[in-house]
C-alpha cells in the first residue's frame, strides 16, 4: 500500500516530518532516484508521534541530488511515499539557514505526486532578504539580509560590503552592519561607475559580505524555492556620470541566483 | 457513439488544446473519440494525446512540413492544376469564415479546408464537435445530414468582432447544437439566436482527474496566472497587491504566464518599487503544483471567458479573490464561501481583499476547504456525463440514431 502523507517538511536539525496518518508498520528508507532496484539507504531511528513520523537525516550519506523516498513494509516491499504538500515551507527557513552545515535537505513533491528529497552541497553564503534599488538622486544599491550556513561571526571588527568587478581588478569597499546574524549594508555606486571600462559592454560586480576576521560570504537570494531569478526578478537602475559617459547601473542575480551590480554605457546594451 | 473534435490546430499549447484534450480523454472511457487538427506545425503535439484519442491532422504546416517547403510550397509542388485547386479551396473558406477569424487564428488554410471538407464527406462519426467560430461556421455549412454538428465556444459572444457575429446569426442555427461556458454566455446567444434551451447547453470547462497537490496555506505567497496581456490588467494588480506588501513585507506576488507585455510588465513593477515582492514566473508546465505553493489567487481581468485558474486553484485548496467582472468569476467563486468578489475594475477594493484574507488566517483556511468542494462540480466525470446526455438528446431529437461502436481496450 502507498503511503500518503499531507505534510513534508524538514526542520533545522534536518528532521523529515511526514504526517501520514496510520501508516501502519514499517520503515522508511531512501534511494537514489532513478534508480529501480537495490541500494536501499534504511532511515534509524524514526519516531512515530500521532499521525506523524519523525525522521532524522542529519549523518546520512547521501550524495548530491534526488533520492527517492520509500516505505518498506513488513514483509520488506517497498512502496513510495506520495506527498500532497509541495514541500515549500518558507517560515521555516529562517532558522534552517541559521545552523551551520556543509550540506542542505530539502523536501520535494514531483509533478506525479511523489516525494523526493534533494541533496546539496553549500558553503556559508548571505541570504539577501531585500535589496533597495537605487532611488531617483540617490546612488546606492542597499541590501539586507541574514548568514547563512555559516558560524554566529566575531563581534569585534568591522564587517564590510565589497564589490569585485568581474575579469577585472576593480574592488569597491563600504562599511557594513551586523546584529547578530542579520547584516545590512550599502553600495556606493560613484566608485563604480568611475571605474566603469567601456571596452567590456557589461560591467559586473559581484557582491560579498566581509565578515569580522576577514572570511567572505556571497551574497546569493536560494532560500526560497524559485530556481532561476535571473528573469523573475528585476530591478530598476540609476544613470551616473562615470569617466566622462554616463553609466547606468543595477543590481541583478546572476543564473547562480547571486547578487551583482551590471553597470553598462546608458543608452547601449541593457 | 464515435466523437470527432475539430480543432484549429492541436499541437499548440493554448488553453482551448488543454480542455480539448481533457475531453477526449474523459469521453474516450465509453466512445470512440477523434481530435481532427486543421493544422499541424510540428511533429509531435505540446500535450501528450491522451490514451484511446487518435489525433488526425489535415495538413502539416511550417517546419513540420519538411524540405520541400512551407504551407505555399505544398501546392505549387503539385503544379498549376493544384494552385488552382487551392485558389478555389480557399475562395470556399473565404465564403464562409469571416476575415477577422481568419486573421486571428492561420489554421484556415486551403488545403486544411479542402481537408476538412473531405473528412466530413467520409466520416463515420456520429457527432462532430467544433471548437470556434470559424470550425463551427465550415461545419455547419459542411456537416453532412447523418452527422450530428455540435459548436463549442470558447470566447465570449461580446468579444467577437461584429463581422463574426454576423456570420454566427447567420450559420450556427443550421448546427445541430451548440455548448458556451457560462450562463452568461448562453444569455447572450440565445438572445442572438433565438435558440431554444435543449439545443443550447452551458458546458464548462473539466479539471481531469490527476493525483493534486494541496494547499497548506501557510506561504506569504500570493499567485496569479494567465497570459502576459492587456485583458489580464496586470499593473491593477500590482496596484492592489501594494496595499498588501506596504503592511506585509514577507508577502510576495507570483504571476505565471509568458506574452508580449512582459518587458512593459517588468518596467511597471521597477517603477512601483515592487522589485523584491513581485517575481514573474514565466510559463509552468505544473500549474497546480505552483498554485499549491500559494495561499492565495488572485484575479484582476476586464474579463475572464471562465476562469479556468480559478478552479485550478480551488482544486489544490486556495481561495481566490477576483474582480466581479464579466463572466466566469461570478459563476465559479461564491462569495465568502470559496474567496472574494470585488466590484470590477475596483482597484483599491481589491488591495484591501488581499489584505483581509492575508491577515485572516481562519476565513483563507475555511474558504480553502470550501473552494476544495466546490472544485468538485468541475471534475471530469460529472463533465462528461453531462455531455454524454447532451449529445444523446440532440441525436435523439434531430432524428439520428448513434450506431453502436466497439471501442477499444476498455
Amino acid at each position: 500500500m502507498d503511503v500518503q502523507a499531507d505534510l513534508t517538511r524538514i526542520d533545522a536539525a534536518d528532521v523529515l516530518e511526514l504526517r501520514v496518518g496510520d501508516a501502519g508498520g514499517g520503515a522508511l528508507a531512501l534511494r537514489r532516484h532513478g534508480q529501480s532496484g537495490g541500494g536501499l539507504l534504511t532511515v534509524e531511528r524514526v519516531v512515530r508521534a500521532g499521525g506523524s513520523l519523525r525522521a532524522p537525516l542529519e549523518g546520512l550519506p547521501l550524495d548530491d541530488g534526488e533520492w527517492d523516498v520509500l516505505w518498506v513494509d513488513g514483509d520488506g516491499r517497498t512502496a513510495p511515499v506520495d506527498t500532497t504538500d509541495p514541500g515549500v515551507h518558507l517560515s521555516d527557513r529562517a532558522a534552517y539557514l541559521r545552523r551551520p552545515r556543509r550540506r542542505e535537505l530539502r523536501a520535494v513533491r514531483d509533478a506525479e505526486g511523489r516525494l523526493l528529497l534533494r541533496s546539496t552541497t553549500v558553503e556559508p553564503y548571505a541570504e539577501v532578504d531585500w535589496v533597495e534599488p537605487p532611488s531617483p538622486g540617490t546612488d546606492t544599491v542597499g541590501v539586507r539580509g541574514v548568514l547563512a550556513y555559516a558560524p554566529d561571526p566575531d563581534r569585534a571588527g568591522a564587517p564590510a560590503v565589497v564589490a569585485r568587478q568581474r575579469g577585472l581588478d576593480g574592488v569597491v569597499e563600504a562599511p557594513a552592519r551586523l546584529d547578530g546574524r542579520a547584516f545590512s549594508g550599502s553600495v556606493p555606486l560613484e566608485p563604480l561607475a568611475a571605474r566603469f571600462r567601456p571596452e567590456c559592454p557589461h560591467n559586473e560586480w559581484d557582491l560579498w559580505l566581509r565578515l569580522p576576521g576577514g572570511a567572505e560570504l556571497r551574497l546569493a537570494a536560494l532560500a526560497d524555492d524559485i530556481a532561476d531569478k535571473k528573469r523573475k526578478i528585476v530591478f530598476p537602475g540609476t544613470v551616473l556620470e562615470g569617466g566622462g559617459t554616463p553609466v547606468r547601473v543595477r543590481p541583478y542575480y546572476t543564473v547562480a541566483n547571486e547578487l551583482s551590480l551590471l553597470a553598462v554605457a546608458d543608452g547601449g546594451a541593457r | 457513439m464515435k466523437i470527432a473534435i475539430v480543432i484549429a490546430n492541436a499541437y499548440g499549447l493554448g488553453g482551448t488544446v488543454r480542455t480539448v484534450y481533457n475531453l477526449a480523454e474523459g469521453l474516450a472511457h465509453h466512445h470512440e473519440v477523434e481530435i481532427v487538427s486543421l493544422v499541424r506545425h510540428k511533429a509531435e503535439p505540446f500535450f501528450p494525446v491522451p490514451e484511446g484519442v487518435r489525433l488526425r491532422p489535415l495538413h502539416t504546416i511550417g517546419a513540420a512540413a519538411g524540405k520541400a517547403g512551407d504551407a505555399a510550397g505544398d501546392a505549387a509542388g503539385d503544379g498549376e492544376r493544384g494552385g488552382l485547386a487551392q485558389a478555389w479551396w480557399d475562395r470556399r473558406a473565404r465564403a464562409v469564415v469571416p476575415e477577422p477569424e481568419r486573421e486571428r487564428n492561420k489554421s484556415y488554410t486551403a488545403p486544411a479546408v479542402h481537408g476538412l471538407r473531405r473528412y466530413l464527406a467520409g466520416t463515420g462519426a456520429d457527432v462532430v464537435v467544433g471548437t470556434r467560430p470559424g470550425v463551427n461556421l465550415l461545419l455547419s455549412a459542411w456537416t453532412p445530414g447523418r452527422v450530428l454538428a455540435i459548436g463549442q465556444e470558447h470566447i465570449n459572444l461580446d468579444e467577437h468582432t461584429p463581422e463574426v457575429r454576423a456570420a454566427i446569426a447567420r450559420r450556427y442555427p443550421r448546427l445541430g447544437g451548440m455548448t458556451v461556458l457560462t450562463s452568461a454566455d448562453r444569455t447572450a446567444y440565445r438572445d442572438l439566436l433565438g435558440a431554444e434551451d435543449g439545443w443550447l447547453e452551458v458546458m464548462p470547462n473539466p479539471l481531469p482527474p490527476r493525483r493534486l497537490p494541496r494547499s497548506t496555506l501557510d506561504n506569504p505567497i500570493i499567485a496569479a496566472a494567465g497570459r502576459l496581456s492587456p485583458v489580464k490588467q496586470y499593473p491593477k494588480l500590482l496596484d492592489a497587491f501594494s496595499r498588501v506588501a506596504r503592511a506585509h513585507p514577507e508577502w510576495r506576488l507570483r504571476i505565471y504566464g509568458g506574452g508580449k507585455g512582459e518587458e512593459k510588465l517588468r518596467k511597471k513593477i521597477a517603477e512601483k518599487g515592487l522589485s523584491n515582492q513581485v517575481h514573474l514566473m514565466g510559463r509552468t508546465k505544473d500549474i497546480t503544483g505552483e498554485l499549491a505553493k500559494a495561499s492565495l489567487l488572485a484575479v484582476s481581468s476586464r474579463v475572464e471567458g471562465f476562469g479556468m485558474t480559478i478552479i485550478e486553484g480551488f482544486s489544490v485548496g486556495v481561495p481566490a479573490v477576483s474582480f466581479d467582472c464579466p463572466y466566469g468569476p461570478r459563476e465559479i467563486i461564491d462569495h465568502e464561501g470559496d474567496g472574494l468578489l470585488v466590484p470590477a475594475q475596483d482597484t483599491e477594493a481589491l488591495g484591501e481583499a488581499l489584505l483581509r484574507l492575508v491577515e485572516d488566517r481562519e476565513a483563507r483556511e475555511r474558504m480553502g476547504r470550501q473552494a476544495l468542494v466546490s472544485a468538485e462540480r468541475y471534475a471530469l466525470d460529472g463533465i462528461v456525463e453531462r455531455w454524454e446526455a447532451f449529445l444523446e438528446r440532440r441525436l435523439a431529437e434531430s432524428g439520428r440514431r448513434p450506431r453502436s461502436h466497439a471501442v477499444s481496450g476498455r
